[in-house]
């Protein structure tokens, strides 16, 4: 577009009329990591927006956060071994579907599995004790959980509940949901990661999504077109230690307390971002011969990097 | 790598469905909640209407709609529509209650509007609102006022109402008529989440009217001064997942202080034919027991000053079986087409002595209609 | 009130006493709009007017609509 000047009568291209103006990118720091909106809306509305949004993370970040005294996460982990805590419907929600997920990947999923970051903690290239892990892993008892709408009990003093592995996804998935409510039909949520497309970009256009390469951050492997939904992924590269020659992933099997070894990166496209999350964490629980199966029956698009870095993906299958 | 969607669409797995299910529970879905809408509905409809009876003659109605509800802010939204009816045929009339005048051709025209105005709290919405409806020969204005409560978990919804209603009557027969009639309407309802899939409505209203009840175009009516009305109706909806098909079902039971007994029951199944077409048929039974005044010999029988002999306050059933199609143009656009065929027949009444000397009514209702949800 | 009432009111009863207490995260099917008993306030003004000029009957679902000069 030619810049105006006084002397100048307004005048347009054609072009750049029929250009729309690019996504306004609005970003912060959340959950403890970099994040990104992009509004495909005028100025002012992607400022309100972007408020509300960084508003609702806030909120969730300071309800659930387990470094937070007055946070609900808190609350029920200092009544362990005490009493039921009262619990609201958002909590209630938010426990219902670890239990849906602790169903549904055989046990692998399971909101009490936090108290293994006392032994692991990814700081030192050195293993935890087999008797340390020993003396923690009962606590990692979901099935023990007595839960019920408007309360949780957790029986055992020292038990704790994490929302961490799905606090991120479920924010990703409430900004959404209020950007959609506000009317925003064009845009994209991204949360360390987390990304959930609003829809299509204004000239109709699907987002390209980048899968970062888990072995060389900053390159993608591949990019997923997304008109609307979410993508997530989870890989052994986020926060690892190597000993040995060996990888050591943050993602921990709750029934042994030891870190999968399975794929470097799990990516999944779903329509709601928790669901996205799960399916690709479930995949690294699962291991590369169960994984690729689990992903082949329950995610549309997809995509595996394997341990020796060969990729599989969903359109391998067609 | 570029990955594309795949061309046909996998179902998902047993695994993907149940963390579905689970994550959109996190959805803040409260469908009872006093909450604005989120999109401005605007709403065009037409319909068509012919009715006729054995006779020949005929009624046809003619009768666009204009329906707006918009939120204004997060707290207040506005609900507003208008109609113009047309109407041109004969005023319902049957030669036996005449004594020789014969039936009027009329072009008549109403013009009806109303507007509501919401204000939300956190589970509690109230609403005022104004209606007027307006004919050469009658004005009719209304206020009315609404109050909704929820409970806490949301599955409970309580509802007050009441309005006040002032109609002038007047006739095209006669210019020295003019007469008035007031009445209040009284509404205590509750609507009740019963199941994941099942909802429940019932209310009662009474409404109570004082003033000229009497039909200007009748030559043999004289109604009395006062009529008390008591509704009770009942509205049960439930969706099968499976078949993915909805039941709507509704019993309304009628009385009034002129001896009227009325039940009214309806039912009809919103079912997918395929992606983003629906159909729906519907099915409804009426029976009503004629006013106790009411005659249908001639002359007619009195009942101390009073005698009507309106067809509308005899005894008959009514059969109404219509069919709907409705199309989703996109995520925020639907368009439907209706038919209707209505017939009353004073052998199909439920019980009661039925107006054997009533002819049948038929009618049929063609109506079209678009919504746009704009954000 | 006639046996046929009481039977009702009863039924009534029993329903509601069937009522579990259903979670926000189970209310996706109460939200589809032929779920809802206001879905279509454009059609129920239309056809209300219908019947109440054919009908001694009328109202239940609401206060206030204009009256109109069929009786």
């Amino acid at each position: 577009m030619r810049a105006l000047s006084c002397s100048e009568s307004p005048t347009f291209s054609i072009d750049s009329l029929m250009q729309p103006s690019p996504p306004h990118r609005i970003g912060f720091t959340a959950l403890g990591c970099a994040c990104e909106l992009q509004f495909c809306t005028p100025a002012a509305t992607a400022q309100a927006l972007a408020e509300r949004v960084i508003a609702e993370v806030a909120r969730i970040e300071c309800k659930y956060s387990r470094y937070r005294d007055d946070s609900v996460t808190s609350a029920i982990n200092r009544d362990a071994g005490l009493r039921a805590t009262d619990i609201d419907a958002e909590t209630a929600g938010l426990l219902a579907y670890g239990a849906a997920s602790h169903q549904q990947s055989g046990g692998r999923f399971d909101l009490t599995s936090g108290v293994l970051r006392r032994v692991w903690q990814f700081r030192e290239a050195r293993l935890p004790q087999q008797a340390a892990i020993a003396r923690i892993l009962p606590l990692v008892a979901w099935p023990q959980v007595k839960l019920t709408g408007e309360q949780i009990y957790l029986p055992q003093a020292g038990m704790e509940i994490d929302f961490g592995g799905i606090g991120k996804e479920y924010a990703v998935d409430r900004a959404a949901d209020l950007c959609l409510a506000w009317g925003c039909r064009s845009g994209m949520v991204n949360l360390g990661g987390d990304i959930r497309v609003l829809g299509p970009q204004a000239d109709g256009r699907p987002w390209a999504i980048g899968i970062t390469h888990p072995r060389q951050p900053g390159s993608t492997i591949a990019s997923m077109a997304v008109d609307e939904g979410a993508v997530a992924s989870s890989g052994d590269y986020e926060r690892a230690i190597i000993v040995d020659g060996q990888r050591y992933c943050h993602i921990l099997d709750p029934r042994s307390g030891w870190p999968v070894q399975s794929f470097q990166s799990v990516t999944v496209y779903a329509p709601r971002c928790l669901v996205a999350g799960s399916l690709s964490t479930l995949a690294m629980l699962l291991g590369e011969t169960e994984g690729l199966g689990m992903l082949a029956a329950n995610a549309r698009r997809w995509l595996a990097v394997l341990a020796n870095g060969e990729m599989r993906s969903s359109a391998d299958a067609q | 790598m570029q990955l594309t969607a795949p061309d046909a669409a996998t179902t998902p797995g047993a695994i993907s469905c149940a963390l579905m299910s689970a994550a959109l529970g996190l959805a803040s879905i409260a469908p009872l909640a006093a909450t604005p809408p989120d999109a401005t509905q605007v709403s065009f409809k037409y319909l068509d209407y012919l009715d006729y009876s054995i006779e020949g003659r005929r009624m046809h109605v003619r009768e666009p709609l204009l329906y707006v509800h918009a939120p204004l802010g997060d707290n207040y939204s506005l609900e507003a529509s208008a109609i113009i009816d047309t109407m041109s045929g004969a005023s319902p009339e049957f030669h036996n209650s005449l004594t020789g005048a014969s039936g009027k051709d009329v072009r008549d025209e109403r013009h009806a509007f109303d507007l509501k105005l919401h204000r939300y709290f956190h589970r509690t919405a109230v609403a005022v609102g104004v209606a007027t409806s307006n004919e050469f020969d009658y004005t009719s204005q209304t206020l009315n006022a609404e109050v909704q409560q929820a409970t806490e978990d949301q599955n409970t919804l309580l509802t007050l109402g009441w309005s006040r209603t002032l109609d002038d009557i007047g006739s095209a027969w006669d210019d020295y008529l003019q007469e008035h009639r007031r009445s209040s309407e009284y509404l205590a309802g509750v609507t009740q989440v019963i199941s994941p899939v099942a909802i429940l409505q019932s209310n009662i209203s009474y409404k109570a009217s004082t003033g000229f009840h009497d039909d200007p175009y009748k030559a043999a009516d004289k109604r009395p001064d006062g009529r008390h009305q008591f509704i009770w109706l009942t509205r049960y909806n439930q969706h099968f997942p499976t078949p993915d098909m909805t039941l709507n079902l509704e019993y309304r039971y009628f009385q009034d202080n002129w001896d009227i007994r009325a039940h009214t029951l309806g039912a009809a199944l919103t079912m997918p034919i395929t992606q983003g077409w629906r159909l729906k048929p519907s099915l409804r039974y009426y029976s009503q027991s004629a006013a106790y005044f009411y005659s249908d010999t001639f002359p007619p029988k009195r009942f101390g000053r009073l005698y009507s002999a309106d067809y509308r306050l005899g005894s008959f059933g009514a059969v109404t079986a219509g069919l709907k199609l409705s199309h989703d143009l996109d995520r925020d656009t639907v368009v439907d087409v209706a038919l209707e065929r209505y017939e009353q027949k004073s052998a199909w009444r439920w019980s009661g002595s039925g107006s054997s000397t009533l002819e049948s009514v038929y009618a049929r209702s063609l109506m079209f209609g678009i919504t746009h949800f704009f954000h | 009130m006639s046996s046929t009432h009481i039977v009702l009111v009863g039924a009534a009863a029993l329903l509601l006493s069937a009522c579990s207490t259903v979670k926000p995260w189970q209310k996706q099917y109460l939200s589809k709009p032929e779920m809802g008993f206001s879905a279509d306030p454009g059609d129920s003004r239309i056809t209300e007017h219908i019947y109440t000029s054919r009908e001694a009957a009328s109202g239940g679902s609401g206060v206030g609509g204009g009256g109109c000069g069929c009786n």
